[in-house]
């Protein structure tokens, strides 16, 4: 005996495909690596040693450290901005980690110092041959980190000479940035070099919170 | 000194002790990692770090079996990790805490394990996580069920100095040395760090601090006896008064701190011959 036919009240639905449940996507507490390419595309060692070569081109040798300083203010204020806007851009769990404290408890005092010490990571990882930056310090009044063998002190000794990267004209690039950190962040420090590659084998940079 | 004053320490931070030079909280809050490289280790999981190497039991076994080189053996590798901690009385708790950023709240972990107290707000939080990996905790939700407490210097003092008044014992915790990641707050038996050293001698370095008393002060009320968690202070009948094992001291200071006459001292462990050398 033929069995009955039963309506079947799910037949409208079948026909669009079930939603399968999709597990969200574990946190990322990584730095985007997309992130890190565009900064290196744009403001990569050999890059930025080639464009001061053609910046200090034909100048005299007075005219050179003046040139090649401005070169590097202006460079290093677009480097920073460029990761600020990129490490806007890109989020990742650690940082939000840190919003959300300040966000949902009103924790001020998580902005510093990881607010600009994402920055600063951000900027030399997409730029250094590094894996980690040595970061020195981080505390509620200091953040200090060292960079050991420069990957743009290396390629200005390359490109233009051992003696214009001995001037350590770059000195202004990371200052300029370390200075358009703290103007992004609206916060009272005062930044410094303590060390310099040229005469210590490494440059180190301390951010004092005032 | 200890050792670790010897190769971590800095003359021109706390008087070279370790845990008072700033260089020992500071670490990266990112890496990149090399194509193909995966997480290794603790940033796997808990488990997996756990798995990664030898276990306080390996070490008792170790001692069970008499077996001397496979100690050495066992110590060495955890040595290599960087693994130990460091008792510290409350006042280097204080200043210890001015040097990290940042702080968080946590539940005790040894507590869940041991007594199944599952601590689960900053009101029950009895353990301290500090530096950038706790940025991190979500890593590892089985470990921080509860969450963080996210707390500002003064708050976390306060903290410190009413687990103090409770009575447990401030242990820094290395997490890879020389840094210092964690800052526990213990009592016996509950932690595994005292249980260990109390009852099996391995484990955490003593403290910087010898207690003494000052017997024309003391009144042997004996209440720091009762705070001693390491079985260093009884009450002597004859004399009336509290007295110090000074080798079973690890100077931790919750008898000083405890103290209502203030007739306990803690004198640096460098100015106690007996015991200047004396770390585990």
């Amino acid at each position: 005996m033929a069995k009955a036919k039963t309506k079947d009240y799910f037949k409208e639905l079948k026909k669009t495909p079930y939603p399968l449940f999709i597990a969200p996507k574990p946190y990322s507490f990584d730095l985007n690596e997309d992130m890190i390419d565009m900064l290196r595309a744009e403001f990569g060692a050999e890059l930025v040693a080639d464009k001061l070569a053609t910046a200090i081109k034909g100048k005299s040798k007075a005219d050179t450290e003046k040139a090649a300083r401005a070169f590097f203010t202006d460079q290093g204020k677009a480097w920073m901005q460029k990761t600020i806007q990129l490490g806007e851009e890109y989020s990742d769990r650690t940082i939000e980690v840190i919003l959300e404290s300040v966000d949902r408890q009103g924790n001020q005092f998580m902005l510093w110092p990881h607010v600009p010490q994402r920055f600063v990571e951000i900027a030399y990882l997409g730029t250094q041959n590094f894996l980690k930056v040595p970061i020195i310090l981080n505390n509620a009044e200091v953040l200090a980190y060292r960079i050991p063998q420069c990957a743009l002190y290396a390629a200005i000794g390359e490109k233009c000479g051992k003696n214009i990267a001995k001037m350590m004209a770059c000195s202004e690039y990371c200052m300029t940035a370390l200075d358009t950190v703290r103007k992004h962040v609206e916060m009272e420090m005062l930044n410094e070099q303590v060390a310099s590659t040229a005469k210590d084998g490494y440059c180190e940079f301390y951010m004092r919170k005032l | 000194m200890c050792w670790m004053c010897d190769e971590f320490g800095d003359a021109e931070h706390g008087n070279g002790l370790w845990y008072l030079n700033p260089k020992n909280y500071a670490r990266n809050m990112y890496k990149l990692r090399a194509p193909g490289e995966g997480f290794k280790g603790a940033e796997a999981g808990l488990e997996t770090g756990a798995r990664s190497g030898p276990s306080q039991m390996d070490l008792l076994n170790a001692i069970e079996n008499n077996d001397r080189a496979e100690y050495d053996r066992i110590t060495g590798i955890m040595t290599a990790r960087g693994q130990g901690s460091q008792i510290v009385p409350l006042d280097d708790a204080d200043r210890v805490l001015e040097l990290c950023s940042p702080i968080g709240l946590i539940a005790c972990i040894c507590r869940k394990g041991i007594r199944a107290i599952d601590e689960r707000n900053e009101h029950e939080y009895t353990c301290m996580g500090m530096g950038v990996g706790m940025l991190k905790w979500e890593r590892w939700p089985e470990r921080y069920k509860g969450g963080v407490a996210f707390v500002n210097i003064d708050e976390a003092k306060e903290w410190n100095h009413e687990m103090d008044r409770r009575g447990f014992v401030h242990i820094l915790m290395l997490f890879g040395a020389p840094f210092i990641g964690g800052f526990c707050q213990c009592d016996y038996p509950d932690c595994g760090a005292i249980r260990n050293a109390v009852d099996f001698g391995l484990g955490s370095l003593k403290g910087h601090y010898v207690a003494m008393v000052d017997y024309d002060k003391c009144n042997g009320c004996g209440i720091c006896a009762q705070r001693c968690q390491w079985g260093a202070l009884k009450f002597e009948v004859t004399t009336e008064k509290a007295n110090v094992d000074i080798f079973k001291c690890y100077g931790c200071g919750l008898c000083q701190t405890g103290c209502p006459r203030g007739a306990i001292k803690l004198e640096p462990r460098v100015n106690v011959p007996a015991v200047a050398e004396v770390w585990t």
